[in-house]
């Protein structure tokens, strides 16, 4: 009892995975991307191949957290390297959050800080985050989500947009391109696999729980504000960009004309917890390194080499960025799961 | 110092007389009244005001005088008072230097007598003590109406009154290098985890401070969360708050000299809870604790709200209040943040005049503060009418949650500060850090902001709602439960 819990529970876990699912959801930019009924489908089709691509991380965590790096490597020269990868995978997703909020500030909030300004902030709020470990976060993070629940009940509570039938338009063989598209793009962003895998010595049990409860809750939440908008908005998204505010610009009550800013808060409160995670991850990777320079400076560490990777990302073509997405899902978050489920099984055999 | 104390008694009561005085360095206090008892010279030491004078006449100096035998020697004096003759409610054989000074400080007599390297000492207590009064921190309407006392002894009374059974624990443990204070651990035996008490027993041990003189010299050796914004140690000093505390497997602290004890783990959602909401009815609690969670809203982040959409987000106002709003400050000559930090520390000048000052004048102040500059400041234009009012309602809140006033004065000024630079976009960064620090406390792995986060139902009863005593008789909850280590939670 003297000493703190340095494990989350499942439920806890949950809470971080979909709390970086809602923030990369909340900072899309629609562009000239229309949401519609093949989006729709096509998250059915990456729900289903999400649910494979779990497979070896619930293998491996099934009986209760484990470190898969070590499982692999142990402490030696392919663990660091490995290591290495995580933590520049988490700054270069954290880099990425951060230019994407600092993007949205931009456009929607630009009197009230400076991009710089609203990158160096919230940089250090996460690096804080992260320096006070993942229990913090995690419980922190129970919180936001009970806000962001309040958030969305009143949003829906005081809506007067109308329900327009006639956007559902049926899904046609012109679609399959589209679809594909979507589903790759949605691929792209399920970096909740190697953050589950980066953090499965810190999970107590249940990690069937978390990945069910998360695959469910967030196809439940995307196809549910995909059909909102579809329904509500269709192109006008297009007009505003950001589909969550458009939602609440095009209702006609007096209070959601206000929503903004308001919205913004509460927008600001998940990024501080989610690159609080991502830079928690990171400094963590850091493996022994961590140990010897302390909790602090590794934090620091992680803070600097984010904004490090923001400033050098900031040309990066769309293209390179999804690649570097997709391939660190794949092998981070599920061929080095699957090999640590493989020699943990040799180990047990030769037992 | 205590090498040189901590040396047997000598056989010679002269120089044993004369090693006490050097002990306390020919200190004022120091009384030696030297009798002879059937012939054998002994010596009755005492400090001047810690030993009631009837008590110590009839305890003491009526059977020494009343003992009388033939050819005594000093092994039969010493007999007759360490095992026959003299009755107090605490008496103990002493050895040592060191133990006659630690009876003494403690308001003991200390018998010595010629030709013995022993000693004895009588429980003989006689200082003046504050009588039982009502908290003033912690009123209340219909609940008791006694505090802890400064006197330890009358604090652990009144606690066994409110738990009369032998599983109530107390256990003393000294601190302080010069005070040489008496700490006082109380639990339930079988309730507080063995773990929790052995901890606690020895960070106080660690304690090495000269002096212990307050709660908060004690409280941070209890609980040992560097960076804390929020304290995971309360303090009470409502012995019915006590009772309950450690009832559901707390660890209280008394201190001697104090009146408040501090209580380990403590919640946040503790700060929201008072003895009358368990006098009145459930849905009544409810509403009140629902006034309370605002209060700490509006005290805390109200002021930084304010100027955060007044600065930077207008359109969160309606037409009306932006209007008046816009009329009221054209007139000032400060900036929104200016103005607002001027009058929070204004404010905060009035509470500390008010506090310090005798309670008369006290109120005084507040009608001098409150209404003459508050007015003149409206009148002349220094000050806007709509951030008074603002400050007003902030300052009224931040009363209604007394345990919290630290927190919610630092707050209110970091968030006019973050509100003011960064409009709603600080006061996010604001406020989810001070999250995730009070997220990130414990208190022997409780954390401190359960049973909300982590999420513990069963503990839920009593947060915001709280549940009818036939509901709450049916299942207990320990602090055991919220530490998150059983199950998924």
């Amino acid at each position: 009892m003297e000493e703190k819990n340095i494990k989350i529970s499942s439920g806890q876990m949950y809470v971080l995975l979909i709390l970086a699912r809602i923030m990369h959801t909340m900072i899309f930019h629609a562009k000239e991307f229309k949401i519609g009924t093949p989006v729709m489908l096509a998250l059915v089709f990456t729900t289903i191949i999400e649910s494979v691509m779990s497979i070896p991380l619930i293998l491996l965590l099934k009986d209760g957290g484990c470190d898969p790096v070590s499982i692999i490597a142990g402490n030696g020269r392919l663990a660091v390297f490995v290591r290495f990868l995580y933590s520049a995978y988490f700054l270069f997703i954290s880099a990425g959050t951060l230019m994407y909020f600092a993007q949205f500030m931009k456009a929607e909030f630009n009197k009230t800080a400076t991009p710089m300004a609203v990158i160096i902030v919230l940089t250090l709020a996460a690096a804080y985050c992260a320096y006070l470990g993942i229990e913090g976060t995690a419980r922190a993070g129970t919180i936001v989500l009970w806000a962001f629940m309040v958030l969305f009940v009143v949003m829906a509570a005081v809506s007067e947009g109308e329900f327009e039938r006639l956007n559902l338009l049926p899904v046609t063989l012109k679609d399959t391109d589209k679809i594909l598209d979507y589903a790759v793009r949605d691929l792209s962003s399920s970096w909740w696999l190697p953050m589950l895998a980066s953090m499965g010595a810190y999970l107590k049990n249940g990690v069937g729980k978390t990945v069910g409860g998360y695959l469910i809750s967030k196809f439940l939440i995307l196809e549910t504000l995909m059909l909102l908008v579809t329904l509500v908005l269709w192109n006008f998204v297009g007009v505003l960009g950001y589909p969550m505010l458009a939602l609440g610009a095009y209702a006609k009550t007096v209070f959601i004309q206000r929503f903004d800013a308001i919205n913004m808060f509460v927008w600001c409160l998940n990024c501080v917890i989610v690159n609080g995670t991502y830079l928690f991850i990171s400094a963590q990777s850091f493996g022994e390194g961590r140990r010897k320079i302390g909790v602090a400076a590794s934090s620091a560490v992680a803070a600097i080499g984010a904004v490090v990777i923001f400033l050098m990302s900031l040309g990066l073509n769309d293209g390179v960025a999804f690649v570097i997405k997709l391939s660190g899902i794949v092998l981070l978050g599920v061929i080095v799961p699957l090999a640590a489920v493989i020699v943990k099984k040799k180990r047990a055999n030769q037992e | 110092m205590n090498d040189d104390i901590n040396i047997n008694i000598y056989p010679r009561l002269e120089r044993s007389i004369a090693k006490i005085k050097e002990i306390f360095g020919e200190s004022a206090d120091v009384n030696v009244v030297k009798v002879y008892v059937s012939g054998v010279r002994c010596a009755v030491v005492t400090l001047e005001a810690m030993v009631s004078s009837a008590d110590l006449s009839k305890m003491l100096f009526a059977p020494l005088m009343d003992f009388n035998m033939k050819n005594a020697l000093p092994e039969d004096v010493f007999e007759f008072i360490s095992s026959q003759g003299i009755f107090s409610v605490e008496q103990k054989q002493i050895k040592t230097f060191d133990d006659i000074s630690q009876k003494l400080c403690s308001g003991f007599a200390v018998v010595l007598v010629n030709g013995i390297d022993k000693g004895m000492a009588y429980s003989a207590q006689g200082f003046s003590i504050k009588s039982i009064e009502e908290s003033s921190t912690e009123a209340n309407v219909k609940g008791t109406k006694e505090a802890l006392s400064d006197n330890l002894r009358t604090s652990m009374s009144l606690i066994r009154r409110r738990v009369k059974n032998p599983l109530l624990r107390f256990e003393f443990v000294k601190a302080g290098k010069l005070s040489n204070t008496e700490l006082c651990l109380v639990y339930i035996e079988g309730k507080t985890p063995e773990k929790l008490k052995k901890l606690i027993r020895a960070r106080l041990k660690r304690i090495k401070l000269d002096l212990i003189l307050t709660t908060g010299s004690v409280l941070p050796f209890v609980s040992e969360n560097r960076g804390a914004f929020f304290s995971a140690v309360s303090t009470t000093e409502r012995p019915d708050v006590l009772a309950a505390k450690i009832n559901e497997g707390r660890i209280a602290v008394l201190i001697d000299g104090v009146p408040y004890a501090a209580v380990c783990p403590t919640l946040f959602i503790e700060n929201f809870q008072t003895v009358d909401d368990y006098e009145e009815k459930p849905y009544l609690a409810f509403y009140q604790r629902l006034i309370r969670y605002a209060a700490f809203f509006i005290a805390s982040f109200l002021p930084g709200f304010y100027v955060a959409a007044a600065m930077h987000h207008p359109e969160v106002l309606s037409r009306a209040l932006l209007l008046n709003l816009i009329a009221s400050e054209e007139s000032t000559p400060f900036p929104l943040v200016a103005e607002m930090f001027i009058v929070i520390v204004m404010f905060e000048i009035l509470r500390e005049a008010g506090l310090r000052l005798p309670k008369a004048v006290g109120g005084a102040v507040s009608i001098v503060g409150g209404l003459v500059i508050g007015d003149a400041a409206v009148t002349s234009g220094l000050i806007s009418a709509p951030l008074l009012i603002i400050i007003g309602i902030t300052a009224t809140s931040s009363f209604a949650l007394p345990s919290l006033n630290a927190q919610t004065t630092v707050l209110r000024l970091v968030g006019v500060a973050a509100g003011g630079m960064w409009g709603f976009f600080g006061m996010g960064i604001l406020i989810t850090v001070f999250l995730i620090n009070a997220a990130a406390t414990d208190c022997f792995a409780v954390p401190y902001t359960s049973p909300i986060a982590p999420f513990t139902l069963k503990a839920m009863r009593d947060v915001l709602v709280r549940v009818g005593f036939k509901k709450m008789q049916q299942q207990e909850v320990i602090i055991e439960d919220l530490n998150g280590a059983k199950g998924d939670k």
